[in-house]
């Protein structure tokens, strides 16, 4: 039966991480969680925030450490491989690194490492040298830590190549506990088509060619605009292109065997920001019982449930009115932690920064 | 759409991916459209090769490889049977059904009249040549050469006058020698 939930505790957990508090209690608490290093049994570097203030060291280790892996938000592990990394990382932070004594760490031997429900007769590594494979897809590219199935098939053999079942989720109950799904999302922000730099695309629906060129020129032109420069090449490139008539009805040629030949799916990228939620939740997913990486084997993960519909939502803002803005996790589904991007990274933005976007 | 995964080198899909641009901006650098008959006739196997015979169908994917390799970016290849499918890849989709080049000439009338050649390369008659001349002739500006791959004296004859129609050039040399054949004609 749908019920709906108040949300207050969402996203209480990145409040506590607000920047400013964040070196003292970090740097005071690291040597606390020194001994867990030496227990570890494989070549992952676990830390645990759990009694510190939560998610801030882990942010600011994930905005660099690729490989960096959050588990519920209070963890972070990341690969032997990468402890060099978080070694200088901690260097620029903190200053005195001898503290943290990562270096023990290099004793350990990349000998195990759990596996993904979907995953179950990998033998493959999960942080070692080759990638994992999919049993279902066998394409590469799992992501530890942010989804349990592969990214690249969800479990389902199939590759998905667009973002369909893309979702935010909220922080509840000490884990990511409600999944807000695309179509939830939609309902409830506004979407806008978001300009990919096609002026010809742009310009062509124009009536007035020159008009319209006019007016792009004064917003992206270098003297007016610094930092548009290259959209302006493209602009007087598209531009050149539709004035002359046979290069126009070329382009329009290619338009249209482009409609009859390319399938374009639109791209949905979930909203950045964080907010207080009233949510109609109907659907609950049951998560598997045991932890998943099995380093310690027994942890109970709490299930996910899955709103249907945003009922109300209160943006956090910080004391100058910036809203809380935040890359969700499981969100960008197509955004490995291990990759060059960011995996979690909390930011205040103005309004007007912050975008819901539809590729088409 | 073509089914094949495969993108062959100099293809429009490659070079589209090559530059980040998209296919309508791809097809900006086109020179001409090839469309290519992949109907049934295409099977046969008459193409002479050390040790054997191999398929007009596998020579013409032969020749249009390396064509594109030799012109990347610069040929958008159109496949006809029954129906007229565009190969942005580069490759022909399978051998299928009649040649119906009628319904190929319109499905490449919107590029027409904006400077890209039509070279039809077929090797035999189409399913209502009467009406294809008369399209070719009345309604489609662009000049149409035509390239004979077979050995059909009826489908010879129909390609020269389809090109004398258009005002275009008649090669007939045989698939073996397509990428010859194009690489003249593109040069004219």
């Amino acid at each position: 039966m749908p019920y709906s939930r108040d949300l207050t505790d969402s996203l209480l957990f990145a409040l506590n991480s607000c920047i400013e508090n964040m070196p003292t209690t970090v740097i005071s608490d690291i040597p606390a969680f020194y001994p867990r290093l030496e227990k570890l049994p494989g070549g992952v570097v676990e830390i645990s925030l759990s009694h510190a203030t939560p998610g801030t060291f882990v942010f600011k280790l994930a905005s660099t450490v690729q490989s960096l892996d959050l588990i519920d938000g209070w963890h972070a592990r990341f690969s032997i491989r990468d402890y060099v990394r978080v070694h200088e990382l901690c260097r620029e932070t903190f200053g005195n690194v001898e503290e943290i004594a990562l270096d023990d760490v290099r004793q350990l031997k990349v000998d195990y490492i759990g596996q993904c429900r979907a995953h179950k007769n990998t033998s493959r590594n999960l942080f070692g040298q080759r990638s994992l494979m999919c049993k279902f897809c066998r394409g590469k590219g799992l992501i530890p830590g942010t989804d349990r199935t592969c990214p690249k098939c969800r479990g389902s053999g199939v590759e998905i190549t667009n973002d369909v079942d893309s979702y935010a989720s909220a922080w509840v109950d000490g884990g990511w506990t409600i999944r807000f799904p695309e179509e939830a999302l939609k309902k409830f922000f506004p979407v806008v088509e978001h300009f990919d730099g096609d002026f010809l695309k742009l310009l062509l629906k124009e009536e007035n060619l020159s008009k319209a060129y006019k007016r792009l020129a004064k917003e992206y032109h270098p003297d007016l605009n610094p930092k548009g420069a290259a959209m302006f090449r493209k602009l007087r490139a598209a531009y050149e292109t539709l004035s002359d008539p046979m290069r126009r009805k070329r382009y329009e040629a290619g338009l249209k065997f482009q409609l009859q030949t390319v399938t374009e799916a639109p791209v949905f990228i979930v909203p950045k920001r964080c907010g207080l939620v009233t949510a109609r939740i109907d659907t609950v997913e049951v998560a598997s019982s045991r932890q998943q990486y099995g380093l310690r084997g027994s942890l109970v993960r709490p299930s996910t449930q899955i709103v249907t519909e945003i009922i109300s939502w209160i943006d956090i803002r910080d004391a100058q009115g910036r809203v809380m803005t935040s890359t969700w996790k499981g969100g960008d589904r197509g955004v490995s932690p291990r990759s060059a991007a960011q995996p979690f990274v909390i930011t205040w933005e103005d309004d007007s920064d912050i975008e819901f976007e539809v590729n088409i | 759409m073509n089914n094949q995964s495969l993108i062959r080198k100099g293809s429009l899909q490659e070079s589209q991916a090559r530059k980040g641009v998209t296919f309508a901006e791809a097809f900006l650098t086109v020179d001409a459209i090839l469309l290519v008959d992949v109907s049934g006739s295409m099977s046969a196997h008459d193409v002479v090769i050390e040790g054997g015979l191999r398929s007009r169908y596998d020579e013409a994917q032969l020749q249009l490889e390396r064509l594109q390799r030799k012109f990347p970016g610069r040929l958008a290849i159109v496949a006809f049977s029954d129906n007229a499918e565009f190969c942005p890849a580069g490759v022909l989709p399978r051998i299928q059904g009649g040649t119906d080049l009628l319904n190929a000439l319109r499905y490449v009338s919107p590029a027409d009249g904006c400077g890209l050649k039509f070279i039809v390369a077929s090797d035999g008659e189409p399913n209502s040549p009467e009406e294809t001349l008369r399209y070719a002739n009345k309604t489609l500006t662009n000049r149409i050469d035509t390239i004979h791959i077979g050995s059909s004296e009826r489908g010879r004859k129909f390609l020269e006058e389809l090109s004398a129609a258009s005002g275009g050039t008649a090669i007939d040399k045989g698939v073996d020698l397509l990428e010859e054949s194009i690489t003249k004609l593109l040069r004219d």
